[in-house]
């Protein structure tokens, strides 16, 4: 008797599905051109492959169709210092800083690339040593101790005292 | 004739009788025998259920029976179905898998084709570890759906997007 109705409720649930059937279907939205966080995603597959040169062109193609993706501005800057173009990765950090001012860590990065920048070129201005000061005291202020920001600060006005006095 | 006789030729008429009504009017039609069939090894059985839990959204339970359906045997609408479900869920590693046997098998089948290659750009905006190779084999796909079916939903515009992306 157990069997029969098994069979039965079986039967009631297969026939309807079988005759009927149920095809599902993937839906899905047309990829465009103005999809940066696809160039987001594509520059960082680019970077594990260690190709910097298109991983930067993903990341500036991404930045230029959203100028406020942060994580888009925040590689770029990582991979310009990553092969030595301090002057590019402070552009970058430049405007986090603008972005996102409560981050410290973008005034802090962009300070560090201010002085990278003059210390590779060797022929930094008396204003981009100005620049980078300003930027270890907002990154002190937001997060005070946040890594070298203090001792940096010291060697900065000691640097910049230096130049001023010379200058007489 | 004894009155036992008479009413058991009475009886044998009375039953040719009704036979020849029941032949002649198609009413054997009516007369449903019960299959003994073995539930656990129908791969329809499975399928009647997983439709079910589907249309239900029940893809939880729907997704291990499509698969012991297919494990059972093979199926392409169950095999198609799983796919939309591991899609649905996000597992696109497992859609990928399911839709790449199906354009494999269906080589003239747009559908497979382009499902494959949303999956496979799914899984590339979604994964941990996204590969290049992903976008590479969508675009292939893609350009293999416009092939197969010159304006195919969005694969000729989607081939393109991809194209811009990785020329990069």
């Amino acid at each position: 008797m157990k069997k029969k109705i098994i069979t039965f409720l079986a039967l009631l649930l297969i026939v309807p599905a079988l005759v009927l059937g149920a095809t599902l279907i993937i839906s899905s939205k047309p990829l465009t051109e103005e999809d940066a966080e696809l160039y987001y995603i594509t520059g960082n597959a680019l970077y594990k492959q260690s190709d910097y040169d298109s991983a930067i062109k993903s990341y500036k193609k991404a930045v230029s169709i959203n100028p406020l993706y942060e994580e888009a501005h925040n590689n770029l800057a990582f991979l310009y210092n990553k092969v030595g173009e301090y002057t590019k990765a402070a552009e970058h950090l430049a405007e986090l800083t603008q972005i996102n001012p409560a981050n410290p860590s973008y005034h802090y990065d962009y300070a560090i690339n201010l002085v990278m920048d003059i210390k590779e070129t060797k022929q930094g201005e008396i204003e981009d040593i100005e620049n980078a000061l300003e930027e270890f005291k907002i990154t002190d202020n937001l997060a005070p101790g946040f890594q070298h920001a203090k001792e940096n600060i010291e060697f900065l006005e000691n640097m910049r005292d230096s130049y001023y006095s010379k200058q007489g | 004739m004894k009155k036992n006789t008479l009413i058991l030729i009475t009886g044998i008429i009375i039953t040719l009788i009704l036979a020849g009504i029941a032949l002649g009017t198609g009413l054997t039609g009516l007369i449903v025998k019960t299959e003994d069939t073995d539930f656990k090894q129908d791969p329809g059985f499975y399928k009647a259920l997983a439709n079910h839990f589907a249309e239900q959204g029940e893809y939880d339970e729907a997704i291990p029976a499509y698969e012991t359906s297919l494990a059972l045997g093979e199926d392409r609408e169950v095999r198609n179905n799983l796919a939309v479900l591991y899609h649905t869920s996000g597992d696109y590693t497992n859609a990928v898998n399911h839709l790449r046997i199906l354009a494999e098998q269906y080589p003239e089948n747009p559908s497979y084709h382009y499902d494959l290659a949303v999956n496979l750009v799914d899984r590339f905006r979604n994964s941990e570890e996204q590969e290049v190779n992903d976008l590479l084999e969508a675009l292939a796909e893609y350009e293999l759906v416009e092939q197969i079916s010159p304006g195919y939903q969005n694969a000729k515009q989607n081939a393109e997007v991809l194209r811009g992306i990785l020329k990069i």
